[in-house]
């Protein structure tokens, strides 16, 4: 946390990659008093970005604490907020509150095999769970990675394809929706290309993240795959304000998205109302 | 709790005068034509409406007020600066606070002052004495007796203020207390025998038969309650009942641009609007009025209590009296218990 719940530090912009034709990769600096200060998180935290007389945005941290530099998010443009920071140019000043939230609870994962899902840019925050876990290899098992999305020009970090293919006992399996010009990869949706890769529960967690309606495929094939309800890791959200559990709008039932989450297990989520 | 002295009513005005020259002091004051009355800055010379009154608005108002600046930015080319709020210049006290209010901000607390504390909220909090007036109930909307609250010496209170004859058997409760009763001192004299005993005596007639327990298979056995279609076919969406609750804190968080600078603020929000959870994109996962109303009586009967231990209602009755039909929280805590039992059996 910053010193003040309220009050975010200063995330300097170092630079900006484009990640899709509606999503940016900004990458910060954070300074206090016109100080660089150290930023250290867990994987699957957030923190509350703003634009200075725009407003403030939850965003996912996608970089992994294991590699010490400028903090990344990628911000994918849907309204006020998110436009204005799509304008923003390196060198440029955000504010920072965080990190927020629980993070992955990678203590727990360590000895067990991974199969990450993903689908568009709910690769955000897996892809620093991933990065970390490549970081710490010989800490956990075997790796699978599914990730989708409509059309190949849609897979967001492309650059990091490559990297986690070469890791050891790492296989990625890209699939778009539909065919396209030049696509070698997979082609239908994510939750028919996990069934088909069958991978068999045993000492495994599953770990998704993406659209809700994915998700909702997701969970029900790996529940009649034989998965545990603890095995199966997911993230949810819901519109925030404050991000530290005090504004009252991130709740499902008993539990605040913003502190008690962003990341559930299946058998916790099983103690909320599915509705909100 | 020790009896300090007897001040008469006429000595009042005087006294908040004396304070006002080290403190800044808040009592329930005159407002608007209608012989409303409401919590406000206490000046020399105000009259202060000391009597079976309830303020429109809760006493949370002092605490989180409904639009506080959290902080001003300036930009310059290379440099944005931050400069913080100060949520309150002098220590405070506030007069006639009353029981059902000040218990409230105990729940409050439960949220705001656990981690990451608020600091906000905290400053406003340790910088104030409260100083309650004993309540003898106000009227058929009262209950604060059926959540387990003291009207006459409820906790949380650091003086109280007992009415009786054409005065107050004062009372210090807290430390702080003891430091403001000090303060008191030249206004107090050695109150009378029958004056002791009225105080002894002092009752409330606030109601103990509302029943706000939750239904004891929590939130799964009333989920698809009908009390929800009741509820939510007599509510017109207004969301009044969340502006004079004593224990609603929901807030939005708003930025404004003045040139180079600006400010950000936060300000009281209600679940009850439709835009409450609205998304980017359009996305509301509580589309439905009937899913609002649902969320803001299980927050205070269900959630709240898995929470944090108690409901976050303290029977003040301010949203049955405001509501443009009536409808009180008791009303659907019954409703949502004979739910269960009916699909139980
Ligand atoms: C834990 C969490 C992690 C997220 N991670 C990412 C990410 O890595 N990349 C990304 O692009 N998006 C992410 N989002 C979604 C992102 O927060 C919203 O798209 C964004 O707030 C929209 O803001 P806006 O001002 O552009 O839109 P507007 O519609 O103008 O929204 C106004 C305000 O409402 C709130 N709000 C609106 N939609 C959402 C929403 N979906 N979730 C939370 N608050 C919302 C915000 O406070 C926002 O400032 C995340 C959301 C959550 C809850
Ligand atoms: S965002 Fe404010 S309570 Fe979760």
């Amino acid at each position: 946390m910053g010193e003040l719940m309220m009050i975010p530090l200063i995330a300097r912009i170092r630079s900006i990659r484009e990640v899709t034709f509606d999503t940016l990769m900004f990458e910060v600096a954070i300074e206090k008093d016109g100080k660089e200060v150290p930023f250290s998180y867990l994987p699957g935290q957030f923190a509350e970005l703003s634009v200075f007389g725009v407003g403030e945005s939850p965003i996912s941290i996608t970089s992994t604490c294991t590699r010490p530099g400028p903090v990344e998010f990628a911000v994918r443009e849907v309204g006020l907020v998110t436009e204005a920071m799509h304008n923003m140019r390196p060198g440029d000043m955000m504010g920072i509150r965080g990190p927020l939230g629980n993070g992955f609870p990678v203590n727990e994962m360590k000895g067990k095999d991974i199969l990450f899902i993903a689908g568009g840019i709910g690769l955000a925050p897996l892809r620093g769970l991933i990065n970390y876990v490549l970081d710490n290899r010989s800490d956990f098992g075997a790796v699978d990675i599914v990730y989708g999305a409509r059309a190949p020009n849609l897979l967001c970090f492309d650059w990091e394809f490559d990297t986690w293919k070469a890791a050891p006992d790492t296989r990625v399996h890209l699939t778009i929706d539909a065919p396209a010009d030049g696509w070698k990869g997979s082609v239908g949706f994510v939750p028919a290309i996990v069934k088909e890769l069958a991978l068999p529960p045993g000492n495994r967690l599953a770990v998704a993240c993406g659209p809700p309606i994915m998700i909702k495929y997701v969970l029900e094939d790996l529940a009649a795959a034989g998965y545990r309800d603890e095995d199966v890791i997911t993230t949810l959200e819901m519109k925030m304000k404050c991000g530290v559990g005090k504004c009252g709008r991130c709740n499902i039932g008993a539990k605040y998205i913003c502190i008690d989450g962003p990341v559930f297990r299946l058998s916790e989520l099983k103690t909320i109302p599915s509705e909100y | 709790m020790t009896v300090i002295g007897y001040m008469k009513r006429s000595a009042l005005e005087g006294v908040l005068g004396d304070l006002s020259d080290t403190l800044e002091v808040i009592a329930p004051l005159p407002s608007g034509k209608e012989g409303g009355v409401e919590l406000g800055r206490f000046e020399k010379g105000a009259k202060v409406v000391i009597g079976p009154v309830k303020t429109m608005l809760p006493l949370k108002t002092i605490f989180l007020p409904p639009v506080e600046q959290i902080f001003r930015f300036s930009k310059s080319k290379n440099e944005t600066m931050l400069t913080p709020s100060t949520p309150v210049t002098r220590d405070r006290v506030v007069f006639g606070a009353l029981g059902c209010d000040i218990a409230a901000l105990a729940l409050i607390d439960e949220v705001f002052l656990r981690e990451p504390v608020d600091e906000a909220y905290e400053e406003r909090r340790t910088r104030t004495t409260i100083v309650a007036l004993a309540c003898e109930g106000q009227g058929p909307e009262c209950f604060c007796a059926s959540v387990g609250i003291d009207p006459v010496r409820p906790d949380g209170a650091d003086v109280v203020m007992i009415p009786v004859e054409d005065g107050f058997i004062v009372e210090t409760i807290t430390k702080k207390g003891e430091q403001l009763g000090a303060m008191l001192q030249g206004a107090l004299r050695d109150p009378t025998g029958p004056q002791k005993k009225a105080a002894r005596s002092f009752k409330s007639s606030s109601r103990s038969d509302v029943d706000l327990s939750a239904p004891a298979g929590g939130w799964s056995a009333v989920w698809e309650s009908e009390a929800w279609e009741d509820a939510s076919a007599r509510c017109i969406g207004c969301g009044i009942c969340t502006v004079v609750c004593p224990t609603c804190h929901c807030f939005d968080v708003h930025d404004e641009r003045h040139g180079n600078g600006g400010e950000r603020f936060r300000k009281w929000d209600s679940c009850m609007a439709v835009n409450f959870t609205m998304m980017a994109h359009g996305e509301n996962p509580r589309p439905q009025h009937r899913a609002r109303v649902r969320q803001r009586y299980m927050h205070k009967l269900v959630y709240f209590p898995e929470n944090h231990g108690a409901v976050a209602c303290v029977g003040c009755g301010r949203c049955a009296v405001a509501c443009p039909n009536r409808t009180g929280i008791g009303e659907v805590a019954a409703r949502m218990r004979d739910q269960e039992e009916d699909s139980d059996g």
